[in-house]
């Protein structure tokens, strides 16, 4: 779990690389996320949410205007596949799974960000390890 | 219907998607928002909650968004198990950590390089090991279910006997009652022959068998065929089966041998088989003869004995054997309680009868030291991988944050550890396969026929485990401390020092543990090289340059034939150009030495266990001169102490020392035949200095100077003699003209053994040699895990507290401050670790006797030295890091944080 001192280091990260790269970063460092996510377990839109909300102490949110289509575009690439799962009792919930072409896009982005971790570090002087 | 609801339809409608598909889309949004609505209710109330629904349906991005049409797959309905199963990691999984592991063992090429080594030194002495204990010990004879042949002998345990060879009459009564065995044979053990005919006389290795014994290995010969029931009879023609070597080497496998006529001890005799190459049952048998007993000839009891030699009936147990022979024993106690009073039989696998105890005992305690110096590799291994784990700590933790769950971290360790593993595995495996060899060539000759040392399958097999095994124990501590660190802390914490305090104690503790084992193994390589050394350097009380020996075995049985034939040999050889001094002897000073027990006249002792035991060795009167041996009081044996004459001896010192301690041995008579009826008394003339003597069977067998007795070769009879030549040229030079001279008397009579004396006494301990080599090996890789072991995490740790020193330094202290605070903590680690090493090592000590000469598991010498080479090394290991560490810029080391 982020801690507010990683909370600070994220958030600097974010928004000063953002003014940098644009929405572009943003938008990989979700699908990274939705991907760590999925890595071991199944989920639902929601439950990604609320996830990425809860680890992040409310830093990265997202809004069914973001996070829907977002899917939906991971799905085109064949990151995740979705399907329609009914449970005994309950009504029938969009499930989200990783792909095995999706576990190899996540882990070149573990090795991008953890790269890009680090060169940042270097550059600020922020000991990374 | 709520009008977000009726918005959110709209806005999707607005998407280029065919109506199921919007419909589908709708449903899910709904959902979401449904919890979400549900859930802010509960905090801010009806109203905002909708007002935020709201907000984020009248999203513009929402409306913009561009989705693309999807092929919709099937419903599945599924349990929340089968959620939880379609989560679990499988084979990909696996794959993948994998590649990554290999990816993170590159990045620290220098780290990977010193792991691989260490285990792959632990790995390859252990196979190599394990190779030796297999093919000796384990695999088994070389024949069909080798496991079902088993060795009969005899035991009178209420006589202090534990192993008789049966008489015949024994043999016979088991045989012909006996339902146990399909196959129920006996052999003579310990036959050499003279074969001779058309070629030189040799003595070859030989065996008596009944047919029924080589019938237990299922081996058919290769020519002709193998003895029948006739061939058994008494007074028969004789007959012989050859081994391949044999018939390769003496006849050039000549495939028209079957037939042949051939000399055994001088006695005619016909060729009637060839067996298979690589075939030498019961014991490096070149050659074999059949077994004629006659037991009708002698009383129960007496005459020839043998060794049994059976294969058990399918689905019978070696103990369902031994009870029914048991039966039978009793039956004959009852019959002949004379001879048999007390006898009961033993039936063990044959592998397990015939290598010695020792020999067991040896190759396992040897396994637990190597085995030592594997746990040694693991454990330098598994403290190299914690001081990496400390260094990824931030990795771990962000990949935790990510999503990563423990067990996949720790697993991600693990499969580090078995790509290790597995790299160590194979190049051990080469280790393995040259200690291998290496190890052949040291023992070429010494070991018995059914010994297979090479990489077979089960080896194979063993190195796999044993990287396994290697892989979970020096991956476990890691993979544990990488999964159950705070991640938290980890992610909050910019100093490097606290971070690795949690790593330091384990790593502490490791290099304890490290210490301990190879201060263990340390003690009994010092104490190995210190008995190499020993033997080395070993004054034998003996010449041991310029002899050159050899050995010759009479036919006849015929003693004045013996005798005459001994005294012409000796004048025959002293006449070899070259000779300045030649002796007969029963055996040659060093490893000749018979046992007996002997009685000093006038003393009384208590039952026959009480009476004292010497070496003994019957010799010529050039035997003095030959070996250089002087006598210091007395007389030595002279040509005047012929046959007929008084019987005489010289004894050592020792012998002197322990029965006549305060007075002079000469003139005194002792009995050398005390436990038999028939007394054989000798005066004794002289006293001699003590004369090296090796170990023979299991007696005496801590001193190589025990108490001699020296008699007169010619005063008994005697059908086996060892000849030594004393010469100013080399030695081999007199081989020939010693080989000529005994053809001048018996053209059947080969000499054989013809070996220098100074290569005599080597061979003499090969086992130590061999072994103790294989302790100093043992000892030396410990030494250089260890050290390597311990400098790689003093120099870690030091360089974790390179801040903490240069805030020290930056407040004033000195350099030497800092290197003491450094050196303080490792010695503690040394102290304790020591200590208990030298413990565990004494006690490795005394069980590794067999391959210590003339030193003590205790040796202060040994002792002291073995701490300091551990204490400089761990000195060395602390020092280099610690003084680095007061070098660099103290600003610069306060700067990162």
């Amino acid at each position: 779990m982020l801690q507010s001192t990683g909370t600070t280091y994220i958030y600097v990260v974010t928004t000063y690389v953002g003014a940098m790269l644009g929405s572009d970063l943003k938008k990989g460092s979700a699908e990274f996320l939705v991907l760590s996510l999925l890595e071991h377990e199944r989920r639902h839109g929601y439950e990604l949410n609320k996830l990425i909300e809860s680890r992040s102490k409310g830093v990265l949110t997202f809004h069914i205007a973001s996070l829907y289509p977002l899917l939906y575009r991971m799905e085109d690439r064949g990151w995740i596949s979705g399907r329609w799962v009914e449970k005994a009792g309950e009504r029938r919930r969009r499930f989200y799974s990783i792909t095995t072409a999706g576990r190899h896009a996540l882990d070149e982005m573990r090795e991008g960000w953890l790269e890009f971790a680090a060169a940042v570090a270097q550059v600020t002087g922020v000991r990374y390890g | 219907m709520a009008e977000w609801r009726e918005r959110l339809r709209t806005v999707v409608a607005g998407w280029a998607l065919s109506p199921e598909e919007q419909a589908a889309i709708v449903e899910e949004l709904e959902q979401h928002l449904e919890q979400e609505l549900d859930e802010l209710r509960s905090r801010i109330g009806d109203a905002a909650a909708e007002e935020r629904i709201m907000t984020q349906v009248d999203d513009p991005a929402l409306r913009d968004a561009s989705v693309r049409p999807r092929h919709e797959p099937a419903v599945s309905v599924q349990s929340s198990r089968a959620r939880a199963v379609a989560g679990r990691p499988g084979w990909s999984a696996f794959v993948r950590d994998i590649r990554y592991g290999w990816r993170s063992l590159r990045a620290s090429p220098g780290t990977t390089a010193m792991a691989v080594i260490a285990l792959a030194l632990g790995i390859g002495l252990t196979t190599v090991m394990f190779t030796i204990i297999y093919g000796l010990l384990l695999r088994g004879l070389p024949f069909e279910q080798s496991d079902r042949i088993a060795m009969i002998m005899e035991a009178n345990p209420s006589h202090g006997e534990p192993e008789l060879a049966l008489s015949m009459h024994d043999f016979f009564a088991y045989r012909d009652a006996q339902k146990s065995f399909e196959a129920f044979g006996a052999f003579s053990p310990g036959v050499s022959i003279n074969i001779s005919g058309d070629e030189r006389p040799e003595r070859v290795q030989a065996a008596r068998v009944t047919a029924a014994a080589l019938s237990t290995t299922r081996i058919r010969p290769s020519l002709g065929r193998t003895f029948r029931a006739g061939d058994e009879i008494p007074g028969g023609q004789l007959v012989v089966v050859l081994s391949h070597s044999l018939w390769r080497d003496r006849y050039a496998a000549d495939t028209s041998i079957i037939g042949r006529a051939v000399r055994v001890n001088a006695q005619p005799a016909t060729v009637v088989g060839v067996m298979p190459a690589g075939f030498g049952f019961p014991n490096e048998t070149k050659l074999w003869l059949p077994l004629r007993l006659n037991p009708a000839a002698v009383p129960w009891g007496s005459g020839t004995h043998v060794n049994g030699v059976g294969r058990l009936r399918a689905g019978v147990t070696l103990a369902q054997a031994n009870s029914e022979l048991t039966a039978i024993a009793k039956r004959i106690e009852s019959e002949h309680r004379q001879s048999n009073d007390g006898v009961r039989p033993v039936v063990q696998p044959f592998i397990r009868a015939v290598v010695p105890s020792r020999v067991y005992g040896l190759l396992y305690a040897m396994f637990g030291a190597v085995a030592l110096v594997f746990l040694i590799a693991c454990t330098n291994v598994a403290n190299l991988l914690l001081a990496r784990t400390t260094d990824r700590m931030k990795e771990v933790a962000i990949r935790v944050a990510l999503g990563a769950s423990r067990a996949a971290i720790a697993r991600q360790f693990l499969v580090e550890s078995l790509v290790l593993s597995t790299i160590a595995a194979t190049l051990g495996g080469v280790i393995a396969q040259v200690g291998i060899a290496v190890f052949r060539q040291a023992i070429s000759g010494q070991t018995p026929f059914w010994t297979d040392l090479r990489l077979h399958p089960q080896v194979l097999l063993f190195i796999a485990l044993a990287a396994l095994l290697a892989s979970l124990v020096s991956g476990l501590l890691p993979a544990i401390a990488a999964a159950r660190s705070d991640i938290s802390d980890v992610l909050k914490d910019q100093s490097l020092g606290s971070s690795s305090l949690r790593g330091g104690k384990l790593s502490r503790g490791l290099v304890v543990f490290e210490l301990a084992l190879s201060s263990a193994l340390l003690v009994v390589a010092a104490l190995t090289t210190k008995s190499l050394l020993n033997l080395r350097s070993v004054e034998p009380g003996f010449r041991t340059e310029g002899v050159m020996t050899g050995r010759i075995t009479l036919s006849t049985r015929d003693t004045i034939r013996q005798a005459a034939f001994f005294q012409r040999a000796e004048e025959e050889i002293a006449h070899i150009p070259g000779a300045t001094a030649i002796s007969l002897s029963t055996g040659l000073p060093g490893s000749g030495w018979n046992e007996g027990a002997i009685a000093v006249e006038g003393r009384t002792y208590q039952g026959t266990r009480r009476f004292p035991t010497v070496r003994q060795l019957a010799v010529t009167p050039g035997f003095f001169k030959t070996f250089d041996v002087n006598i210091s009081r007395g007389r030595a044996i002279t040509a005047e102490d012929h046959a007929g004459a008084l019987p005489v001896a010289v004894v050592n010192q020792r012998f002197a020392d322990r029965q006549f301690p305060s007075g002079d041995a000469i003139g005194h008579r002792i009995n050398l035949t005390p436990d038999d009826t028939v007394e054989h008394w000798v005066t004794i003339v002289g006293v001699m200095p003590n004369l090296y003597a090796t170990d023979i069977g299991s007696i005496n067998r801590h001193t190589p100077w025990p108490a001699e007795v020296l008699t007169s070769f010619h005063q008994e009879p005697r059908g086996t003699a060892s000849i030594a030549i004393r010469t100013e040229a080399e030695p081999a030079s007199v081989a020939q003209p010693l080989r000529a001279a005994i053809a001048s008397l018996d053209p059947d009579l080969p000499v054989y053994s013809l070996t220098p004396m100074s290569e005599v006494l080597a061979q003499s301990r090969w086992d130590v040699r061999v072994f103790g080599g294989l302790f100093v090996v043992f000892g030396i890789v410990a030494l250089a895990l260890a050290s390597i072991g311990l400098y790689a995490v003093l120099a870690f740790a030091v360089s974790r507290r390179e801040r903490e020193m240069g805030i020290r330094m930056a407040l004033g202290a000195a350099a030497l401050d800092v290197i003491r605070l450094v050196v303080r903590g490792a010695v503690i680690q040394l102290v304790i670790g020591v200590s208990i090493g030298m413990w565990l090592g004494i006690a490795a000590a005394r069980l590794a006797g067999a391959v210590l000469f003339e030193v003590q598991p205790t040796d202060p010498a040994i002792i002291a030295i073995v701490i300091a080479t551990l204490v400089a090394t761990g000195l060395g290991a602390c020092i280099v890091p610690a003084v680095r560490a007061t070098k660099s810029d103290p600003v610069y080391s306060l700067r990162a944080e």
